[in-house]
C-alpha cells in the first residue's frame, strides 16, 4: 500500500518518571518530559551523558526501569512494541555489505512496504546520494554511510524522527544538508528528536534543547526561532 | 513482514555464512576417509569383507561413545568427532542473533511491527540453518560414497558395524530405525542444542553460550543418563543398538528434544520482550 500523504500525524510522545538502570549503574534519572509535533528537539550533553540512552528508550529498544513512555497515550512496551510511525538513526549506521545504498533501502522499505522504489531514491537523492550508483556498501566512505543512515530514516516519511549526532562524519556541505533535511522534516509536521554534543548545530536546528548530563534534564532552553516568537505573541 | 523478515535471516544469516559450511564438508569427508582406511584393512586381514553402505558412514559419525565407567585403568577419553560435529555445528548459528541485533537488524525490527515475529524469525532461521548443517554432512557422506563406490543404502550392515564398533549386534537394525536413530535424533538434538544456545545468549554472550553447549555435550558423553540430552545422539548408547533395558530410548529423547525446544522458544519470547537492545552488550 503506498503512502499517500505526506504530512505527519499529530504526535505526543510523554516521559513520565522514567528511570533506566543498567547493571546497577542509574543510565536515566526520573525523566519527565513531552515532545509534540512539528518540533525539533534537541538534546545535548558529553559523551555517556544519556543522550543515546533516551532515544534508545523512546525508540522501545530498552525498556524504562520505573516510569512509562506513552506515545499518544499508548505505553510502550505494554501497549505497542515500538513507535507505529517512527524513523531511527541510532550511533552508528549498519546496512548490508553486499547491497548497494538502494538495495538495502528498498529491502527495508519492503519490510512496511509505505512506500516504493520513487520514494526510495527520492530519499537517497535528497541526501545527497546517487540512487543508481552500484556501488556496494563496503565501498561506501564514513560520510556516505552517515548520509544513507539518514536517508534510512527519512524515507518513509515517518510521524517521529530520532536521530543521534546526524552531522558525525559529515563535511561542511553535509551538514548544511541535514539542516535542511531535519528543517524540511519539521516543516511535515513530524516529530524529530535530536540529540547531538555539539551546541552549534543544535541550535541551528532545534527549537527546544534539552541538556541532559548524568541521566537527569538538567536545563530545557526554548531557542528564539520565529515560530516560538509567533507562539508566543 | 514475516516472509520478508525471515527471507532476510536465510539471506544474511545462512547465504552470507554460506563459507561456514566447507570445513563441515571437509570435517565430513576427513572422517569417512578414515572409516573407509578401516573398513579396508579389516578386508586384507579378512577380518570383514563388506565394504559398508550410506548408512553405516552415517552411524559411525554419530557412533558418540560406550557408556564411561570410571577406573584407575579407564581414562575419560571424549569422542572427539562426535563432539566436533555438534560443536561445529553450534559454531555456525553462534553470534548472529547478537550480531544482527547490533547492526543492521535494529532497523529490521522496529519494522518489523513486534518482537514476537522477530523472534520466531529468529528460531526458524535457527533450524534452518541446523538443518542445511546436516544435509551438508549427509551430502558429503554421499558425494564420498558415490566416488568410492560404496552402495547408497539407507540399511545397516551388521558385521561391518560389529568390527568398527567393536561389539556384538544383537539384532539386525532395521531401516526405519536406523533413520529414526541415526538421522532424526541426532538432528533433533542439534536442533534442541542450537535454539537452546540462541536462548542463552539472550542471557549471555555468545560465546559463554556456546560454551555451556560443549559443557552439555560433555557431560553427556561421561554419565549415560536419560536426562542429559546428548547420550540420544550416540549411536553407542541407543536401545537399538545396546538394548531397550540399558540404552536410550527414542521416545524419552524426542520428549527431551521437544522440551528443549519449547523451553527455548517460549523462554525466547519472554526473555526477548523484556531485552534491551544495545550496541554493546
Amino acid at each position: 500500500m503506498k503512502k499517500n500523504v505526506q504530512t505527519a500525524n499529530r504526535t505526543t510522545i510523554s516521559l513520565k518518571e522514567v528511570s533506566k538502570v543498567i547493571k546497577k549503574a542509574t543510565i536515566l534519572d526520573h525523566i519527565n518530559v513531552e515532545f509534540h509535533s512539528g518540533r525539533v528537539y534537541g538534546l545535548r550533553g558529553y559523551n555517556g551523558s544519556g543522550k543515546t540512552m533516551l532515544l534508545r528508550l523512546i525508540a522501545g529498544l530498552i525498556l524504562p526501569t520505573n516510569g512509562s513512555v506513552y506515545i499518544n497515550n499508548k505505553v510502550l512496551g505494554r501497549d505497542i512494541t515500538f513507535p507505529e510511525s517512527m524513523g531511527i538513526l541510532i550511533e552508528n549506521p549498519a546496512f548490508l555489505d553486499s547491497y548497494t545504498g538502494y538495495q538495502n533501502l528498498k529491502l527495508l522499505a519492503d519490510l512496511k512496504r509505505q512506500i516504493g522504489e520513487e520514494q526510495i531514491r527520492k530519499a537517497l537523492e535528497s541526501v545527497g546520494l546517487d540512487s543508481f550508483d552500484p556501488r556496494k556498501y563496503r565501498k561506501y566512505s564514513l560520510g556516505m554511510k552517515q548520509r544513507l543512515g539518514i536517508a534510512a530514516a527519512i524515507m518513509e516519511e515517518n510521524d517521529i524522527l530520532l536521530i543521534d549526532e546526524p552531522t558525525n562524519a559529515l563535511d561542511s556541505e553535509g551538514v548544511d544538508l541535514v539542516k535542511k533535511i531535519i528543517k524540511s522534516e519539521k516543516a511535515r509536521g513530524a516529530l524529530i528528536l535530536v540529540a547531538c554534543h555539539e551546541a552549534q548545530v543544535l541550535e541551528a536546528l532545534a527549537d527546544e534543547i534539552y541538556v541532559i548530563e548524568k541521566g537527569q534534564l538538567v536545563d530545557h532552553i526554548v531557542l528564539q526561532t520565529i515560530e516560538n516568537m509567533e507562539e508566543s505573541i | 513482514m514475516f516472509f520478508k523478515m525471515l527471507s532476510y535471516d536465510i539471506y544474511r544469516g545462512i547465504w552470507r555464512k554460506k563459507y561456514l559450511f566447507l570445513p563441515l564438508f571437509v570435517l565430513t569427508i576427513i572422517f569417512c576417509q578414515s572409516f573407509y582406511y578401516d573398513m579396508q584393512s579389516y578386508q586384507m586381514m579378512g577380518i570383514c569383507m563388506e565394504s559398508g553402505s550410506w548408512m553405516d558412514y552415517i552411524a559411525l559419525l554419530f557412533q558418540g561413545m560406550k557408556e564411561y565407567i570410571p577406573s584407575p585403568d579407564n581414562p575419560f577419553v571424549f569422542p572427539v568427532m562426535w563432539i566436533l560435529i555438534f560443536l561445529y555445528v553450534a559454531y555456525i548459528s553462534l553470534g548472529y542473533l547478537h550480531d544482527d541485533l547490533t547492526a543492521s537488524g535494529q532497523q529490521v525490527l522496529i519494522r518489523s511491527g513486534g518482537r514476537k515475529l522477530w523472534w520466531i524469525s529468529k528460531c526458524l532461521w535457527n533450524v534452518a540453518i541446523t538443518m542445511l548443517s546436516f544435509m551438508v554432512m549427509y551430502l558429503s557422506v554421499t558425494v564420498y560414497c558415490l566416488i568410492r563406490g560404496i552402495p547408497l543404502s539407507f540399511s545397516c550392515t551388521t558385521s561391518v558395524l560389529e568390527y568398527q564398533l567393536e561389539m556384538p549386534i544383537l539384532s539386525s537394525i532395521s531401516v526405519w530405525q536406523g533413520i529414526c536413530v541415526l538421522i532424526l535424533m541426532p538432528l533433533g538434538v542439534a536442533l534442541a542444542l542450537n535454539l537452546f544456545q540462541m536462548f542463552l545468549g539472550l542471557l549471555i554472550k555468545p560465546w559463554y553460550s556456546c560454551g555451556m553447549i560443549a559443557a552439555i555435550l560433555l557431560i553427556s558423553a561421561y554419565f549415560k543418563s536419560p536426562l542429559l540430552i546428548g547420550n540420544y545422539s550416540m549411536f553407542y548408547r541407543s536401545a537399538v543398538l545396546i538394548g531397550e533395558e540399558s540404552g536410550m530410548q527414542l521416545i524419552i529423547g524426542a520428549l527431551l528434544t521437544l522440551v528443549f525446544v519449547a523451553v527455548a522458544v517460549m523462554g525466547g519470547l519472554f526473555l526477548f520482550s523484556k531485552h534491551d537492545i544495545l550496541n554493546q552488550e
